[in-house]
């Protein structure tokens, strides 16, 4: 019923939005300034609001004293070293902001429960994080988690944000509008990847596509396929990972001058691997963006790595490219002063980035009127437009009561096999303008 | 045609990873008559040792002869401390503590070495240019080595079994532990030493698949290779040292074929595909395409 409800409520949507941004008052870009995001706010407020709650009123209450960010994830396992990382580094960057007094006085805390990434472990783990810890927002890792978790959160109007996922069901505002995700859609992904390709390739050229079976290679393949439409570029062939090799030889013999990786972070080596010893050497080689690490994806294979193509949207502190960035120093002054073991390492970075994110969050939900609350939190998340300092710049996180992607933009990096390291490989490829802000 | 034999050696190579862990399997079910569950995990373990010592700048060789010294201790503790005292109950006993094994193996390599993935360096030689053509397909030096470790195994376990008292004890406790304990052969002795060979071969094919497999060493590595190692132990009849090779050497290029030529159903059911063909055979040939029928006097 109370889905129901929400549904029918989100029907109203667009006029709403409508006469929203009829008053002049759209997203902004200092989203920190609560005075700009008034007009955006009650645009949010048409879409999250208590009205089919359980608890109408605990979702408006202020938060006082301690705000509880309350994580499912897998703390033991094979990604526990990933997600400690993440971890870390958000409590480094809440601990800078405790030490500046908090949001208005309120501490931020982080409260962690391992589900071993056990999705069963994690709705359980969300039960406990709101009914025993009284948490008054969610974080998780993992695609399957938020599939576990979702019905219960937005049941409870707890929200869950920016997970650690890129499902497409949840860019749903209608259906799971106290859910917002942080990783970047593949859609986006494969249309910033066509864009800088129509640059290289104004005539076109054939795309050859290795691609997982999996729901994330799928959804990057699917991505590319829509990206490509009405463009001169065509899928020469597609071969499922399953086994790189077999992947490998399949696809040199169309003869396709483009490779994209439609896969997860274990084929990113792999695939390079066997293209490398089936002897073929594509003219372009594109990455997906979960194949960042240098030293245990690219290096190992050598020469066969070089010159494949990344898109990145955050800083990476261990590149020579940002060694001069403000944000950069301070970021591993801070990280590293506050507890962060591996402030270079990708997954801490995402980590203090997410921190950011929450920390804007909060920082305005704080200032709209009722003051910090679950409901204030979710509704300056909708209309978030914040560019954190470890995003790369020129790309910020945008959501809007209409759309849900947060990353809309990218930057181009090329591996580089004699320095072992990313370079630049073109400018920022922003492609906001092809969603409804 | 060269896309044929690209095909064809990508499953060699991996039919015989799979077979290198599935003769470990059939020698610890010759002589106990237990499926090692764990066995796949104690290769990834002992193969995290020999990775760690060539992180201490030790040579490759040192670190595999080292990761087999390693996994032969620990399969023999494994057989008298573990395995031993629960044998006496019951199989289902065996079958938890493998199992528990599993786990407890995989957990302690993460908590020792980390979850994040490492790079193991082959033995033999890897490089782009490291390959010799074969009618348009290339053959690397590290497949070509785990064929030849393969062969020299597989003629090495023949010797073990047919030419030495070892073998033949082991050969005894695995037809009748109770008659070759009366016939004065040190049953316990042979069944740690059965156990501690299957650690040793599991470390000699782990560190030798682990440079080819696609996660290269992570703690899942050895997931999916364990499966289709089970599968080629049971289609050549769990207690033939043949059947296992076969067993490995079919599987691996039903896969790769499937894979390649019937891309519809070998992208996302390529090992199930290659399992079923098996499950059919297996029907038609309950004890595997050479294993032993056990004739029981009533």
């Amino acid at each position: 019923m109370k889905r129901f409800l929400r549904v029918v409520s989100a029907a109203a949507l667009p006029a709403l939005v409508l006469g929203a941004c009829g008053s002049g008052s759209g997203t902004d870009t200092g989203s920190t300034e609560a005075g700009s995001t008034g007009g955006a706010a009650s645009a949010a407020a048409s879409v999250v609001n208590a009205d089919n709650c359980a608890d109408p009123e605990g979702v408006k209450a202020p938060i006082t004293g301690t705000l509880k960010v309350g994580w499912s994830a897998p703390t033991s396992g094979p990604l526990a070293d990933a997600v400690g990382n993440v971890i870390e580094g958000m409590r480094a960057r809440f601990a800078v902001e405790n030490a500046k007094g908090g949001i208005g006085g309120v501490r931020l805390e982080v409260v962690v429960k391992d589900d071993a990434f056990n999705p069963e472990r994690a709705k359980t783990n969300v039960g406990e994080l709101i009914q025993k810890e009284g948490v008054h927002v969610l974080e998780t890792f993992g695609s399957g988690q938020v599939d576990a978790i979702a019905d219960d959160q937005n049941d409870a109007c707890v929200p869950l944000l920016f997970a650690q996922a890129s499902v497409p069901a949840y860019r749903d505002i209608a259906k799971f509008p106290w859910t917002t995700e942080y990783l970047p859609s593949a859609d986006v992904e494969m249309g910033v990847v066509v864009e800088g390709l129509k640059k290289k390739y104004p005539n076109g050229a054939k795309i050859a596509l290795a691609a997982n079976q999996t729901e994330s290679g799928q959804g990057i393949a699917n991505g590319l396929k829509k990206a490509i439409e009405g463009t001169n570029f065509t899928i020469a062939a597609e071969a499922p990972l399953t086994d790189p090799r077999t992947a490998a030889s399949s696809l040199k013999s169309s003869g396709a001058e483009i490779l994209v990786n439609a896969g997860v972070t274990t084929d990113c080596l792999a695939l390079t691997q066997a293209i490398g010893r089936v002897g073929w050497k594509p003219d372009t080689v594109i990455q997906p963006s979960n194949c960042a690490d240098g030293a245990t994806l690219y290096a190992p294979a050598g020469d066969a790595a070089d010159g494949q193509q990344i898109l990145r949207w955050l800083k990476d502190p261990a590149n020579a490219a940002f060694a001069d960035d403000a944000a950069v120093k301070e970021y591993l002054q801070q990280s590293a002063a506050n507890g962060a073991d591996s402030p270079t390492n990708s997954y801490t970075v995402n980590g203090w980035a997410i921190a950011d994110l929450m920390v804007d969050d909060f920082t305005r939900a704080a200032k709209l009127e009722g003051g910090l609350s679950r409901l204030t939190i979710m509704q300056a998340a909708r209309t978030q437009d914040y560019q954190p300092p470890m995003f790369i710049d020129g790309i910020s996180f945008t959501m809007s009561p209409t759309q849900a992607y947060g990353v809309l933009a990218f930057q181009p990096f090329t591996w580089k096999a004699a320095d072992k390291a990313f370079a630049v490989g073109g400018d920022v490829i922003d492609i906001s303008s092809q969603y409804d802000k | 045609m060269d896309l044929f034999l690209e095909r064809l050696i990508s499953g060699l190579t991996n039919g015989s990873i799979y077979a290198l862990l599935a003769l470990a399997l059939v020698v610890v079910f010759r002589g106990t008559g237990t499926l090692n569950f764990a066995q796949g995990e104690l290769a990834l373990f002992t193969t995290f040792v020999a990775w760690w010592l060539t992180t201490q700048s030790l040579p490759i060789w040192f670190a595999i002869a080292a990761a087999l010294g390693v996994g032969f201790i620990m399969g023999a503790l494994i057989e008298r401390l573990l395995i031993r005292p629960v044998a006496k109950r019951n199989d289902m006993a065996v079958l938890i503590v493998a199992l528990g094994l599993f786990t407890g193996l995989n957990s302690l390599a993460g908590l020792l070495w980390g979850s994040e993935t490492k790079i193991m360096p082959s033995p033999f030689p890897n490089g782009e240019s490291d390959f010799i053509s074969i009618g348009g397909a290339r053959l690397y030096g590290d497949a070509l080595g785990v064929w030849g470790a393969l062969i020299g195994l597989m003629g090495l376990m023949t010797l073990l079994f047919r030419f030495t008292k070892v073998g033949l004890h082991m050969r005894a406790v695995a037809d009748n532990a109770t008659s070759a304990t009366l016939a004065g052969v040190r049953t316990s002795r042979i069944l740690a030493i059965g156990w501690g060979l299957s650690g040793a071969i599991g470390a000699l094919a782990g560190v030798l698949v682990t440079p080819l497999a696609p996660q290269q060493l992570s703690l899942t590595t050895m997931f999916s290779i364990f499966i289709a190692a089970s599968a080629a132990a049971l289609f050549g009849g769990l207690d033939s040292l043949v059947g296992a090779v076969v067993g490995g050497l079919v599987i691996g290029v039903l896969e790769a074929m499937l894979t390649g030529y019937v891309s519809v159903i070998g992208g996302s059911l390529q090992q199930t595909s290659a399992l079923l063909i098996i499950v059919v055979i297996l029907f038609a040939k309950p004890t595997g395409l050479f294993g032993t029928t056990k004739l029981v006097r009533v």
